[in-house]
Formats: structure tokens, sequence, C-alpha cells
């Protein structure tokens, strides 16, 4: 019952997107828009396979910004939010910090640092990092405050050590707060890591976007638009499956297979 | 000296402070507890039972006064180990099975022992819970009451000297909650434990415990101490007794006028 229950939302999922691209193909056939202006799926799906070694050749540096920069964030984000957590000090001193450099948009930012760092990697993996950072810090620290303070009562009570307290209860009890942080920051990663593209860098689909808007070149636009969010979602279902794994005593809690 | 107590409360106070001062939360609670036996606290909401558990397994400092278990002072580094919980919750690792839920407290207290001993201890206490059977189950797959019995099998696992229960029944629902009564009271004929037991529900008190302890609404004071004749081991064919119901009435009129001159009830 589960099984078919999961093929089903499976197919369901698929005729989303298949109902989109045809509603796209019979929208620009009907109004006859120029190919310039939007490109039908089926003409950015033959670009796409046309241009695919030129495509995937910039896909490639796009990923490793976006996995890197991530990586950098959730690093990161998890040893200050285990310091906020902990330290009434640190959760006070740091916390009107983050939250003034959160509302700052980093995409802003993304002009200096092609000054600070030069066209390459830096400046696109620094945004991503940037930009991912916030949720996994908000989250985690709310996942490792949110244990009940009765059971942290109770294992002190039998002499826990602090260790023993934070890999035993506080850890695993954030987890499902990581996770559904990760899921955020993954995408919000893709954004940072293509913007710095756009602006201070000669690889990655955001590269290609960019330079195939300045030339018109539409169909190749799009082509790596979809590139793009096949990484993205990509990246989203490697948290999903990671998730699945760890939390697998989860399992048996979902209902709904098909919500990720 | 047979009786010397496991648990002595000595002149008690507590008190803590708010926006609008100092508030008394316990005052001069004086109270013996014998090894082996089953006190009750009960009272109204808010005077305090909760407080006289963390005093007493050393979670809170007193005031004033103060606690000794079997003559020492609480010292909560050197009595870590000594006390096992029961919440109103049943507060387990949704991550661990009912069985490795179980282990967790003799994982923290009996590092020395081989993890092989203390699971097959842990699987003896989930037997003796009656959930034989279910030991690969995560919390979510079981019953509150059986979620219940899991936090009861942990409390014990590591034998604790005293055993502290906070009103461990009062979210189940009445019928889970008396077939929870009498499982405690078969539980009860093979520990050594000494239990310290809070609860607002009269019969409940009456039917395990051989001392009740009645407290007063704010601040929590011992208005008096009432021993219960049964003999052990109970069963709940008790209720019926005669003299079982004139307890549970002597109780609730004690704690009715106390609560109609004390003030208002939370």
């Amino acid at each position: 019952m589960k099984r078919e229950g999961y093929l089903s939302g499976l197919a369901g999922q698929a005729g989303v997107f298949l109902a989109f691209f045809v509603a796209w193909e019979v929208f620009v056939r009907g109004t006859g828009m120029k190919e310039v202006i939007l490109p039908t799926p089926t003409a950015t799906f033959a670009t796409l396979w046309a241009k695919r070694a030129y495509l995937l050749g910039h896909t490639w540096p796009t990923v490793v910004a976006i996995v890197v920069g991530f990586l950098i964030a959730a690093a990161s984000g998890f040893l200050i939010a285990i310091g906020i957590a902990y330290s009434r000090w640190i959760n006070e001193l740091t916390y009107p910090f983050l939250v003034a450099a959160q509302v700052v948009p980093k995409i802003a930012l993304a002009p200096l640092f092609l000054i600070w760092f030069g066209v390459g990697v830096l400046p696109k993996v620094v945004i991503a990092a940037l930009i991912a950072f916030f949720p996994i810090v908000i989250n985690t620290a709310k996942g490792l405050t949110s244990v009940e303070p009765e059971l942290l009562q109770f294992m002190h009570s039998l002499g826990a050590t602090w260790r023993e307290v934070f890999f035993k209860i506080s850890l695993p009890w954030a987890l499902p707060y990581v996770f559904a942080a990760c899921k955020i920051s993954i995408t919000l990663a893709v954004v940072g890591a293509v913007v710095g593209e756009f602006i201070a860098s000669d690889v990655g689909l955001g590269y290609v976007i960019n330079y195939a808007n300045i030339t018109l070149e539409t169909k190749t636009m799009f082509a790596g638009l979809l590139l793009l969010s096949a990484v993205g979602i990509l990246l989203f279902l490697a948290i999903v499956l990671l998730e699945r794994y760890c939390l697998s005593w989860q399992a048996s809690v979902e209902t709904t297979p098909e919500t990720l | 000296m047979p009786d010397a107590p496991r648990i002595r409360i000595e002149d008690l106070d507590v008190r803590y402070r708010t926006r609008d001062g100092w508030v008394s939360a316990l005052e001069g609670i004086t109270l013996d507890v014998v090894p082996r036996s089953f006190v009750s606290v009960v009272g109204p909401s808010g005077c305090g039972k909760t407080t006289l558990l963390k005093v007493v397994s050393g979670i809170l400092r007193p005031s004033g006064g103060r606690v000794l278990l079997d003559g020492g002072p609480i010292d909560p580094v050197a009595l870590a180990g000594q006390f096992g919980f029961v919440f109103q919750r049943p507060l387990l690792l949704p991550w661990r099975t009912a069985l490795d839920n179980v282990a967790l407290t003799a994982e923290i207290v009996q590092k020395e022992r081989p993890r092989a001993d203390r699971l097959a201890e842990a699987r003896r206490w989930l037997e003796l819970t009656g959930l034989k059977g279910f030991e690969g189950r995560y919390p979510h797959e079981l019953s509150g009451g059986m979620q219940q019995r899991v936090s009861l099998a942990r409390a014990l696992t590591f034998r604790p000297r005293v055993l502290l229960m906070d009103e461990p029944f009062a979210a189940l629902d009445e019928i889970t909650r008396e077939a929870m009564q009498g499982e405690l009271l078969k539980i009860w004929a093979h520990i050594e434990n000494t239990i310290v037991f809070i609860t607002h529900s009269i019969s409940e008190a009456v039917l395990l415990s051989e001392r009740v302890v009645i407290l007063t609404p704010r601040p929590g004071r011992v208005q008096e101490i009432l021993d219960v004749p049964f003999p052990r081991p109970r069963s709940e064919a008790l209720r019926g007794e005669r003299g079982f119901t004139e307890l549970v009435e002597h109780i609730r009129a004690r704690l009715r006028v106390e609560g109609a001159s004390g003030g208002p009830q939370g």
C-alpha cells in the first residue's frame, strides 16, 4: 500500500512538471511569441542537448561553489549555534549582530566582493556561504535549546557529563531542526553562487545565463536556467536522503512520503 | 535502628524571587521517609509539590532547613545516580527504541558495566512493566500508557535508592490511569526502592502509598501526615473497601477546608 502511494505520488509530481511544460509550449505557440523573448520548452531542450558539452562544462564550477559555500555555512553556523545555545553571554552578544548582518542584502555585496576577491571562485563561495549561514544558526540553536528541561535535570541528577548530555540528548534532539535548516540553506546557496557568477566569474551557469542574456541567446539562457534548477533539486534531494538516513527512526512517522 | 530514615527533611523553606518580591513556595516542611516505603504527597495545584521533589533530589537548593539522604547531605556530585525520575510526560528519546530508552540511565550511571549486561537488565525491567515484545518499538509506536511504562522502567533499571514520581499518571485517560496504578502496585512488590509520589488524585494516593502527606496551598506546609493501614501486597480490590473510602473522604475534607480558607487554588 505504502509503495503504491509513493509511486502515485511520484507520478503526480512528474505530472505537474509535464503540465507546466505543456502550458508553456501552448502559450508560446498560441501567442506567436518570438524565440528571443520566450523560447518554447522543446526549443530549450533541443538547445540543452545541442550545447550539452558547453553547458555541463559550466555546471561543475557552479556545483562546487554551491557545495563549498553551503558546507562552510553549515559548519560555521553549527559551531556558532552551539555557542548561542550554551552561553548566555555569546547569545546576547552575537544575536543582534547576526540579525543586523542578516538584514543586509548579501546580493548587494556581490560587486564589493569583486573588488575584494577579484574574478574567480572566492566571491561566489563567500556569497553562497553568507546567504546560507543564517538559517543554520537560528534553527540549530533553537533545536539545541528545545530539549525538555526536566529531562536535562534528570540526566544531571544521574551525574551525566556535559559531553554525554550533548551527544546522547541535545545533538540528536536538534538534528531534525538542523536538517530543516539545511534544506533552506542549500537552495539559498544556489542563489548565492549564481549571483556571484553574474558579477565576478567567467565560468559557471550564472556566467552562462548572464552572457546568453547579453548576447540575446535566450534559448541558451533558458537551457542554463533548466540545468540550474536541476542542480538545485538534486542537491536538495541529497539532503533529503541524508536526512532520511540519519533520522530513519522518523520513517514511520511520515504518512505522506511525497512531502520532502 | 531499622527505621533510620532514607530521606529526612528538616524544617525546609523554599522561597523564590518574582517581580512582586519574595514568594514562599514551601514553609517549615519536616518529614521522614523510611527505606522501602511509599509516601505520597497530595495538595492543590501550585502548593509546591514539584518544588519539594526538586529539593529532595538536589536540583534546587533550599532557602532554609536541610534534606538528608541516609543521614548525609544532598550533594549533587556525590549523590549522582541515587534518584530515578518519572514525570507527568514520558519524555522519552524519540530516536531510541523502548529498550534503548530504558538502558539510557544505566549507560550514564553504570558505565563500568558491560553493555550486554545493561541491555539484559533493561529487558528485564521492560518485562516487569508489562512491555515484553515491545523492546524494538519506537516511542511514537507506543500508546501513552506504554510510554509511561518505558519511563518507569528507565527510572528503575539502574536501581536508584529513591524513585521520585511527579504526577506520573495525571496525563493518562482514566482507564489507563487505573490500569497503571494496578501495575505500579504489582511492580512495587518486586522492588526495594523508596518511593516519593506526587499526585493530586486522593484515591491514587490512598491506594498506592503507606503514608500520605497533605500539603496546604501556597505556601506549602505539612497539614497532616496520615498512615494508610492496608497491608502489602495490595491490589485494586482495595478501592471497594470501606476503610479506603473513609480515608479518601477524610483527606478530601481536609483539602477542602484548607482550600476554602487558604485563598485561591490553581
